[in-house]
């Protein structure tokens, strides 16, 4: 910690927050809030006078709230930096402090949240995870019953520089503990709270019973488990080493604790598994070692820097082999429990590897940035014309469009991320996308298309999420119907209404629509732009007579294989109940609707060709001779 | 719109990975070549055991030397995995990298429709034949070049964020490390020791 | 249900097709369940739902029929509150009995019989039961047809709820009919102390040592066992005060952890019925009181007796 504050490299800002992040690798602008301190950390010598003096105290978060702070104070006493600062919500103003700190005149009552612009090449996120609270769990009675306590109460109570200078004792009467039970798994691998093992807490129960071993040797202790799981380096050897120190280890997750209402001891019933019974067994006190859990802020941190979350809500890495610490933005990186439960060692090599990461972009003197991004066919703009327009400003998420009356739009294509948004959005067909233009993505729909357009279910995927979710079905082996047919691009914004249009033209038998969840989409707020347009075809669908879930939208994230697995299940449902000549009917009813509404694209470069190359491929002969395999 | 390797005739070539069982096990790679091999401005058609190993690189390579390939499509797994490999290939072999285009046809089809080989090839061959037909429009294009700032930013001051930002730092880099609460330290400043090795956290 | 193929479909495969059975696999074995049943603790040692989900998923089919896991659940749902992979056991166990039944497995279970010409065929049994044992059947006796109860031995759980329901007294169950419970009541020597009779649940009272409790009380308390507070009559509770009891405390499980269901919500308000009835005939209030212990309340009854005994000394002086 105190390297960190000393290295003249680092630029540690504490009680600071990430408000917003623009821009893009190598090029991000961090906007910062600076809360107020209320004391000048540039003159805070830490001497601790004004806590002395000041008269209100409140729980000390540091402490787990079970120990006081003043309202001028620093969380514990090696705070790095050792400044203090003012809880305003508890202050009563007496100006106690501000007498005390006398010449220093490092107290400033005036002081204001301030926000600042960074410029950064890269990022790091390590914003770590928080802890389940167990009241939710009434079987356990935390909060009723003053002796069960959690595992961070036990791991200040139990520290020399915790509240009681690590002197154990129980909450209820003061009194040293001579038996304490360690409960597992309490919040985790429940499906009622946290599906998913926490990592680290099989570990942590030993590590604090051999601890209060050692410190208490005449102790009874006592760790209740599900599984024990010790998989890395050096772990089972510390298990191994916590049995011989005479710690019972027994199998068997706890489906109640009781109290004794005089002594206040606490009764911990279980099945104890090798012995094939319930033990109710009695303690001085409880430990509930509780689940790893997301902050409570990551929704935020996910939105500000549009990371994905996991189901469960860590944050999502790129590739979970490949690209460990890579988030799908370019030069943002991911370390330690934030992305999943981690213990001290994981979170270090994590640290170490994602400033690998980052350091890989902040040293290169320019970095390379795809080039799918949007370009303008003068010609074909209406504005160019002299003619009011401008929707593609309007659907651009990063203000990259400069926009004038009577001219054609310009596209700043550094700041145009290639979503596509525009592209699709545009009335007269006169923005396209490099590596995703029109005629190649229409040549696409028609060759997949080609053979029992009926049979098919052609699948609109964006590159970050719904392909990825595609993919995780196939790495999980989820069986869907091989009637779907995928196509890829970049964001659901560029899923264009021609498409839609000349795939039911074609004859589809459904066609999904699938991008990110809003608040995952790569391109801010891309999604939403794809999203209107889908919503307004399904309801023009269903006013010419489509049978419902023809055509359908669904948000599928990189982590939902199951779910598209299922969505595409369910269309291949709908198509298994429509009979196939009713089917046909519909398709050759809809078609003049759909040719009508798909004829300009018919004007756009190459798609004429587009469309014809697709017929050959389509009737599967080549225009030269088959070369030799 | 065309033009590259001074050659205006389109000249596709079509590399079909086996990725050993993976894709090979459920469909025959071959069929799929040789279907590919009828498509229209298709030149050659090959099947590889591992297009992603140096032996499968070496060949995309050749070919594209051999044949004058001016387009490449590469039917194996998933973009997110290896389009930045394949980019590099094709370049080395003196082709714009945003002239391959790859149709994927593990993910999300063998090991999708493992239980449905006869549906999983008719799949894959449609898979292949779109990104044929979209590879036959394909355009070089140029990397985009962006100044960096040489400044990281670290959010979170725990023990992973600490030791992030003093790697950075050790690398000559300027680093923010911005921390919500008002000290650093994080989880770990609130434990007493730690496993296995019982240190102490601080 | 039996179909041809059941000897080739797996246990497993014949327990996830009915109903209720479909979670087993999601069983870690942390015995949580076992740790929460009443069953295990207070009646048989051998009862464990783990072990059952085990020899399901391990196709015993035999052992898991004999178990008596299999009949002696109640579907109090105690576990399935505390399961962390939310698996909902006594589905599960229901799901096994009825293929035990279809291969003629019987309950072992003490049941109830309904007396035949007593029935009136009202229907409150059907009505009070809370496992649909008791059906009206149109039933022929000496040329005439009549509608009485018929009560499915297999679904029966014993615990007389219908017993203490029924108006006409035609239902009865071995250790537990009217005459056996009233039989228990016997006033104590009190030597001036008040005197109480307490009606308690066999199940209610998780801990031996709060059943040793009650008994520390010779001199006052009068214990009437009973297998749910469900199976009381209001007429006992009177007829204790008539016996010259000073008062009658009914303990029972809190409402959501009654054994059988619903049989603590029924005898609450069956008890509060009779104080309305009583304060209308101008009897002191809180002669007759219904506690809830729930799992967690280790010693309650400690402080619930003590504070009927001062309320029922107060209202002696007063007199």
């Amino acid at each position: 910690m105190v390297d960190a504050s000393r290295h003249p490299k680092v630029d540690v800002r504490t009680y600071t927050e990430v408000e917003r992040v623009e821009g893009f690798v190598g090029n991000f602008k961090a906007q910062l809030r600076e809360k107020a301190r209320f004391v000048f950390e540039d003159r805070c010598n830490g001497c601790g006078d004004c806590a002395e003096v000041c008269p209100i105290e409140v729980p000390n978060y540091f402490e787990l709230n079970i120990a006081p702070r003043k309202a001028i104070d620093v969380a514990m006493s090696q705070s790095v930096p050792l400044v203090y600062n003012i809880d305003m919500d508890s202050c009563i103003e007496c100006y106690q402090c501000v007498e005390a700190c006398g010449e220093l005149d490092a107290i400033d009552f005036s002081m204001e949240d301030k926000l600042v612009w960074e410029d950064i090449g890269s990022i790091v996120i390590a914003t770590g995870f928080n802890h389940f609270d167990p009241s939710a769990m009434t079987e356990y009675g935390y909060g009723r019953f003053p002796n069960v306590i959690t595992a961070m109460e036990m791991e200040r109570l139990n520290n020399s520089a915790g509240p009681t200078g690590g002197n154990l004792i129980r909450p209820s009467d003061g009194k040293n503990p001579e038996s304490i039970a360690i409960i597992n798994c309490v919040g985790s691998r429940d499906k009622r709270f946290n599906p998913s093992c926490s990592n680290f807490c099989c570990m942590y129960a030993i590590k604090n019973a051999v601890l209060l071993k050692q410190a208490y040797p005449d102790m009874e202790l006592s760790v209740y488990y599900i599984d024990i799981r010790t998989p890395s380096k050096g772990y089972e050897e510390f298990y191994d080493r916590a049995r011989k120190l005479g710690i019972r280890f027994i199998q068997g997750r706890p489906g109640l604790i009781t109290e004794d209402p005089e002594t206040q001891n606490v009764f911990v019933h279980s099945e104890d598994r090798d012995l094939g019974r319930v033990t109710e067994r009695e303690y001085d006190m409880v430990m509930l070692n509780q689940a790893a859990i997301p902050q409570p802020d990551a929704d935020t941190i996910s939105s500000v820097l549009n990371i994905t979350q996991s189901p469960g809500g860590w944050f999502m890495e790129y590739h979970p082999k490949l690209r460990p610490l890579d988030t799908p933005t370019d030069g943002i990186f991911l370390a330690g429990a934030c992305q999943g439960p981690k213990d001290i060692p994981s979170s270090v090599a994590q640290g170490a590897g994602a400033a690998a990461r980052a350091g890989r972009v902040v040293h290169s003197e320019e970095w390379e940035i795809e080039p799918t991004v949007a370009v303008v066919w003068e010609d074909r703009c209406i504005s160019a014309e002299g003619k009011k327009c401008g929707v593609c400003v309007r659907a651009c998420p990063y203000g990259s469009i400069l926009y004038e009356e009577g001219k054609a739009p310009e596209i700043v294509t550094a700041k145009c991320h290639g979503c596509g948004g525009c592209v699709a959005e545009c009335p007269h067909n006169a923005i396209t996308q490099l590596h995703f233009t029109d005629a190649q993505i229409l040549a696409q729909i028609q060759t997949l298309l080609a053979d029992k357009p009926e049979e098919k279910i052609l699948a609109f995927r964006c590159h970050w999420c719904s392909y990825g979710g595609a993919d995780l079905a196939g790495v999980s082996h989820f069986d869907y119907s091989a009637n779907e047919r995928g196509l890829r691009v970049m964001c659901s914004a560029r899923m264009d209404a021609d498409f839609i249009y000349e795939a039911f033209r074609l004859g589809a038998g459904a066609v999904l629509f699938s991008g990110c969840h809003p608040q995952d989409c790569h391109y801010i707020t891309g999604q939403r732009v794809g999203a209107k347009r889908a919503k307004r075809m399904l309801k023009q669908f269903e006013r010419v007579g489509m049978t419902s879930g023809r055509f359908r939208i669904e948000w599928i994230s990189a982590a939902e294989g199951d779910k598209y697995a299922r969505v595409v299940n369910e269309m291949q449902d709908v198509l298994d109940s429509i009979p196939e000549e009713e089917l046909q009917e519909e398709i050759e009813k809809l078609q003049p609707y759909m040719e009508k509404r798909a004829r300009r694209m018919r004007e756009v470069p190459q798609i004429e060709e587009a469309a014809s190359f697709a017929e050959k491929i389509a009737l599967g002969h080549g225009t030269q001779d088959p070369a030799s395999t | 719109m065309v033009g590259d390797n001074g050659n205006n005739e389109i000249r596709i070539g079509v590399f079909l990975c086996h990725c050993g069982s993976n894709i090979a096990g459920v469909v025959d790679p071959r069929e799929i070549a040789e279907y590919a091999a009828t498509l229209p401005n298709v030149v050659r058609s090959v099947d590889t055991m591992y297009a992603c190993a140096d032996s499968g690189q070496s060949l995309i390579k050749e070919e594209i030397q051999k044949h004058n390939l001016n387009r490449v499509v590469v039917s194996a797994c998933s973009v997110r995995m290896h389009e930045p490999t394949f980019r590099a290939v094709v370049k080395e072999a003196g082709l714009n990298p945003f002239l391959m285009e790859m149709a994927n046809i593990r993910e999300q089809c063998t090991w999708a429709h493992g239980h449905h080989p006869e549906e999983a090839l008719e799949k894959a061959k449609s898979l292949t034949a779109a990104a044929v037909a979209k590879a036959r429009f394909l355009t070089p294009l140029d990397m985009i070049k962006v100044p960096v700032t040489q400044k990281a930013m670290v959010v979170g001051g725990g023990v992973a964020g600490i030791n992030a930002a003093l790697d950075l730092a050790d690398q000559g880099v300027e680093t923010i490390l911005v921390e919500k609460e008002p000290t650093i330290g994080g989880v770990m400043a609130q434990l007493n020791k730690t496993f296995p090795t019982m240190d102490c956290s601080i | 249900m039996a179909d041809q193929n059941s000897q080739h479909t797996s246990f497993a495969d014949q327990v996830r097709a009915i109903p209720g059975g479909e979670h087993i696999e999601d069983c870690y074995a942390c015995g949580t369940c076992v740790s929460t049943c009443m069953i295990q603790q207070k009646k048989e040692p051998r009862f464990n739902p783990r072990r059952l989900l085990r020899m399901v998923m391990m196709d015993m089919r035999q052992e898991a029929f004999e178990s008596p896991t299999t009949w002696l659940c109640s579907a109090c749902d105690l576990c399935y509150s505390a399961c962390p992979q939310e698996i909902h056991i006594s589905s599960v166990i229901s799901a096994v009995k009825e293929l035990a039944v279809e291969a003629g497995y019987e309950s072992p279970l003490e049941t109830v019989s309904v007396d035949e010409e007593l029935c009136s065929g009202c229907g409150v049994c059907a009505m009070a039961c809370p496992y649909e044992a008791p059906r009206l059947v149109e039933k022929g006796t000496n040329g005439d047809t009549k509608r009485i109860s018929e009560v499915n031995a297999n679904a029966c759980m014993g615990c007389g709820i219908c017993v203490g329901a029924c108006p006409m007294g035609a239902i009865s169950r071995p250790g537990v009919s009217n005459q056996d419970v009233r039989a228990q009541i016997s006033l104590p020597e009190a030597n001036g102390h008040p005197r109480m009779a307490v009606f308690v649940c066999d199940w209610a009272l998780r801990v031996d040592a709060d059943v040793a409790l009650l008994e520390s009380y010779p001199e006052n308390v009068n214990i009437i066992h009973i297998p749910c507070t469900g199976r009381i009559d209001p007429e006992m509770a009177l007829q204790a005060l008539d016996s010259g009891f000073d008062g009658v405390l009914v303990c029972g499980c809190a409402v959501d952890e009654c054994h059988f269901q619903r049989g603590s919500f029924v005898s609450s308000f069956k008890i509060r019925l009779l104080n309305q009835v009583l304060g209308e005939v101008d009897m002191e209030l809180g002669r007759i009181r219904f506690i809830k212990i729930g799992t967690q309340d280790r010693g309650r009854i400690r402080s619930e007796v003590d504070d009927m005994l001062e309320h029922l000394s107060a209202l002696k002086v007063a007199s």
